[in-house]
Order: C-alpha cells, then structure tokens, then sequence
C-alpha cells in the first residue's frame, strides 16, 4: 500500500513539474496518446504481475505477440476470414503458454532458460513465416478491433480497463489471489496448504500467453501491419514496470495497481523527455536508475523487516 | 532539379587519400580463383533492409560465372558474425569475402586475418577506419542526411518546422545530424526541432512520433531516419484521414513504404541500393581476388523516392 501511495504521489508531483515545464503535457491530445499507448501494456502488466506474485516470470511475451500477429495477419492475407484468423492467433498463445507452463512448472526448467527459449523459437517462426516482410494491409472489419475510436478515445483502453480489474479483483478477493501470494511466499509450502501448484503455474502461464496473442492480434488491427519488431523489447518494460509498482522478483508480493502504477510513471517519462526536448540518450538511464531505486528500496525494506522480528 | 541525387549507381569515387590501390592480396591463378567460394558476411540474415542486396550479390555471381554464398548471423550478433568470419577464414576454399561489419573496430583483426592468408576483403555498410579492407562500397551517412536535408528543403520551401526521430543507432544519429546542419545553413528561418529518439520497434516508434506531435503541432515535415517507418505507413494513413497535415518523410524502401509513397501518404522516402551495393561489392571482390586495381572507397548517392519515381522501384 506504502508503495502505492508513493507512485500516486510521484505521478501527481511529476505530472505538475511537467504540466509547468511543458503547455503540452496536460493537454487532451499528450493523455491520448499516454492512455493509447499504455493500454495493450497494461493488460500485458496484469498477466506479468500475476507471474511474479507468483515467483515466476515470461520472457517470452514478444515473441508470442509477434507470433501471433504474423499468423492472424498472414491468413488474412491468404483470404480467411478474420474471426478464424483470430482463432488460430489466440492458439498461438494458448501453445506457448502450455509449454512455458509445462517446462517451468512440471519439468522445472529455469523459467529464464524456458520462456526465453519460447521467445527465440516463436521470433524465429516469425521470421521463417514472413521472411522478415511485414504483413500488411489488413481487412477493415479486423481492423476496427484497434482503431475503433469513441469521442476520441481509442477502443484500447476500453480493453484494458475491465481485464486490469478483474485481475486485480481475482488477486485480492478471490481464493486464486491466495493460491498466488502463497505460491510466491513458498512454493512448498503453499503445495503442503492443497494449493495445487502445478495446475496454478501452468494456468497462469497459459494467461499470459493468451494475453500476449491478444496484444498481438489488437495491435496487428491498430497498426494495419505485422511483424517481429512490434513490440520488441516490452517484455523488459513489463517486468521493470512491476518491479517499480511493488512486485517482488523472489515472488510473494506486489499489486496490479502498484504495477499499472509504475508503467504509468515509466510512460510519463519517456513522455516528458520528448516533450521537453531533453537528450534522448539519457532515457534508459533515467529508467535504470528508478529501477534500481525501486529494487533498492525493496531489499532494503525487507531487511529492516527482517531486523524487527530478529 | 531535385530529382537529384536519384537514381544511384552514379557514385562518387572518393578516394580518401586518392583514387584506386591496389589490392593487398597477391594474385592468384584465375582458374584457382574461380573454383573458390565468393562469399557475403551479412550484419543479419533476417533483416528485410538486406534481402535485395542479398539479391544482387547471388546475381553478380551468376553474371561473373563465380560460385557466392550467402552466410552471417540471424539476428544483430556480433560475435556471431566474427565466429562466421574465422570459419571462413580458416576454410580453405575461400576465395573472396565481402563483409558488412556489425562493428567498425571489432571486424578490423579478422579482416588483416583474411587478408594475410590471401583473401580479399571487400566491405559494404561502414567503412572501417583501419582501412585494412581491399575496398569500401556503400553510403556516407554524412553524405546520406545531407541529401535528405536538401530534399526537405525543397519540400518546405525553407519554411516552417522540421523534425526528425529514428533509433539510437550512431548510423541514424549521424544522417539527422546531418539533415539538421544542412537545413540550419541553407534555410535559416526553418525552425528546427530537436530530434527523438526511439526503441527499435512499432509500438515505441507511434509513442514517440505521437508524442513529438503534441509537443510541435506545426510540424511541417519530419524525417523518419530508420527502416522502421515503412511499418509506420498504414497508422500514418489513419492519422492523415484525421486531417493530419503534417508531411512524412519515411527512410529506405521495403514495399510498405514505397506503396505508401505512392499513396501519397509518405511524401517520400530516402533510400539505399542495396541491391547494386553488392551487386558491385562483388565485382570488386572479383577483381581484387585477380590482383586488379580496385577504388578504395566508392560512395553511392542516396536514392529520393517520391510519386514521380516510385513506380520504377516498386517494380
């Protein structure tokens, strides 16, 4: 909750820095384009936290959107009809999640070897699908599914927000958010509870991967094109996103809001830094060090825990 | 007039320290030479910027009558590509490699290597500062946002606001660099924008160009400096549908950029011939594998696409 509050009270303080330095920054226009841009990440960022409450993680999340956007877009081009392009897209996602589960949980394969593998293979069928030519040029009633537009807003948005509170729901609520802090706190020991941990891992792998094929498919319908370079490195920004929203690496802890939180804030950066026309070459490094202050902060605070029991 | 620069093969013969020199390797038979493998280094097997020169080397070889393959790493990899470089090296079939270093300094070594055990090496893309390389074919990015630089110019009419953005690649900042400089001497009342940079992919590409939009809603003209804008073509065409004014200039000319020149929704598009680039890169390495004199440094012109022209290059 601490960490909430004080990415709230960042946002407000940053946005009114930054609503001074810049007559753009709060103006209708600037938060369009910071909610449209946001919206796919944010559903991205729900799965992603649900994982690493969890202490697990997916690094496999841009290859599956790639994957998935290349095989709706290339059928479509071939002439099926879109909803059953769809279909075979959102398969995609349903396959790598099976196998990011099965290999992470039931084989415990190191979930960074297993989903990073996931993402080579799905980038390399990518690029032996398309022959790295993007896919364009899709049909318009598939393409309403992004672009769709109600007074001004992007349809994104209207995406993420229900996914973004049931998830969150779920996770506080819900006897599965349980089943996942505990599965985060001490796989063991959640397995020793009945939390069936196997069938949890899996699930949640398979989430995030119909997650990523619906990012696939949505910004294939808003960008009109697709290929491997769509969102290339997001999985990152996903991950460092949560980290800075209170999300624990080691698993156990963490929020939807907080991450949604921090991908806001890391937006509003990246943001700021073009509108204010700042040296683009200090971005990463900007987002670097908030991320290690986050990292920081939270080592730190789980010492001085440590510290009081002791 | 500005029709300029077109069409390329012209190219300049620069030779930095002049004209021709003669290749550093000693000849060899010609029968020998012929049975040898010519082969290509590429930066990235899969990058679509690269197929067409992919293209005109494997042609080159057909016309030359020599035996090319075409080898390198799958994705940007340095030191996979320095791997392929030693394999190739050490095989002694070798007759010939035309190079496309991923890192100017780091491919030096391998290129003495290649040239002391008597392999040619030709190189296309960045010129390598040590200059050990039998010859250098490809673009000057100096050179590159010049001439967009000078396009704009004509396109503006010298008037209103001039942006640009592409990935953080020194290659990208280099041309905007230029672009700017050009337009800060030839047309002292454009207002020049800082430029942006992005990730290397579509969904940082729209947030940052959206985002520099807000932040210069009188742009007049921006110049996207990397390969990524042709993906750019059908979002851009949605936001011109929304009454967006503000002219596009998109760089290179994968098919999604060049139907979008011809649709009017790029205003052009300035682009490398990397099909002729190999294509002669391997005359080249032909001839310096014969003990030919060969140009040290041979520069192509950039290539301006607009209406006019683009159908030629789309065909």
């Amino acid at each position: 909750m601490k960490r909430i509050l004080v990415l709230i009270f960042l946002i407000i303080g940053t946005s009114l820095v930054l609503s001074i330095l810049s007559p753009y920054f709060l103006t209708k226009d600037n938060i369009l384009v910071l909610v449209d841009n946001m919206a796919m990440e944010i559903i991205a960022v729900s799965g992603m936290s649900f994982l690493l409450i969890a202490g697990l993680f997916d690094l496999s999340v841009d290859g599956v959107v790639a994957l998935t956007g290349i095989t709706a877009g290339m059928l479509m081009i071939q002439g099926t009809p879109w909803p059953l392009a769809v279909l075979a897209g959102m398969l995609v996602g349903l396959v790598a999640g099976i196998i990011n589960g099965v290999t992470v949980i039931h084989f415990r394969i190191n979930a960074f070897i297993a989903t990073m593998t996931i993402w080579w293979i799905c980038a390399g069928i990518s690029l032996g699908l398309t022959k790295a030519l993007s896919p364009y040029g899709f049909p318009e009633a598939f393409q309403v599914l992004g672009q769709y537009r109600i007074g001004g807003l992007k349809i994104l948005i209207l995406y993420a927000i229900p996914v973004a509170a049931y998830m969150s729901f779920k996770l506080h609520r819900g006897v599965i958010g349980n089943h996942i802090y505990a599965m985060g706190g001490n796989r063991e020991a959640a397995y020793l509870a009945g939390v069936n941990v196997t069938r949890l891992g899996i699930g949640l792998y398979i989430l995030m991967g119909l997650f990523a094929s619906f990012i696939g498919l949505i910004m294939a319908a808003r960008f009109n094109v697709s290929g491997i370079t769509v969102v290339d490195g997001m999985t990152l920004k996903l991950v460092a996103a949560a980290v800075i929203g209170g999300c624990s690496l080691e698993g156990g802890g963490g929020t939807i809001v907080g991450s949604i939180l921090g991908l806001v804030f890391m937006s509003i950066l990246v943001n700021a830094i073009v509108l204010l026309g700042l040296s683009p070459f200090w971005q990463k490094a900007i987002i670097g060090g908030i991320l290690l202050a986050a990292v920081l902060s939270e080592k730190i605070k789980i010492k001085l825990r440590r510290n009081e029991n002791a | 007039m500005r029709k300029l620069f077109m069409v390329c093969l012209v190219v300049l013969l620069v030779a930095v320290g002049c004209g021709s020199k003669e290749a550093t390797v000693a000849p060899q038979p010609t029968t020998t030479e012929s049975k040898g493998v010519y082969y290509l280094l590429t930066v990235n097997l899969h990058d679509p910027f690269h197929i067409p020169g992919i293209k005109g080397f494997t042609q080159a070889g057909v016309d030359l009558g020599i035996k090319t393959e075409v080898v390198g790493p799958t994705e940007y990899s340095l030191s996979e590509q320095l791997k392929t470089f030693e394999t190739l090296i050490a095989n002694p079939t070798t007759a010939g490699i035309h190079y496309q270093p991923i890192d100017l300094v780091a491919g030096e070594p391998m290129i003495e290597a290649a040239q002391a055990k008597g392999i040619p090496v030709t190189i296309s893309l960045s010129n390598t500062p040590g200059k050990a390389r039998s010859a250098f074919i490809g673009y000057d990015n100096v050179m590159f946002g010049g001439a967009a630089g000078e396009w704009i110019a004509e396109l503006t009419d010298c008037k209103g606001t001039v942006g640009a953005l592409g990935n953080s690649g020194p290659t990208v900042i280099i041309r905007i660099e230029a672009m700017f400089a050009y337009l800060a001497e030839r047309c002292p009342d454009i207002k020049i924008v800082p430029f942006v940079t992005t990730d290397a992919n579509l969904a940082s590409g729209v947030a940052t160009l959206e985002a520099y939009l807000v932040a210069n809603p009188d742009m007049t003209l921006f110049w996207y400096a990397d390969g990524l804008s042709g993906q750019l073509a059908p979002y851009w065409k949605d936001r011109q549908d929304l009454g967006s004014k503000t002219m596009f200039l998109a760089t290179d000319m994968p098919p999604a950029a060049l139907q979008a020149v011809k649709d009017g929704v790029f205003v052009g598009t300035v682009g490398q011939d990397t099909y002729s680039v190999e294509y002669f890169g391997l005359q080249l390495l032909y001839q310096a594998s014969q003990g030919m004199r060969v140009p040290d440094t041979t520069l192509m012109a950039p290539i301006l696409v607009d209406k006019s022209n683009v159908d030629q290059f789309i065909e």
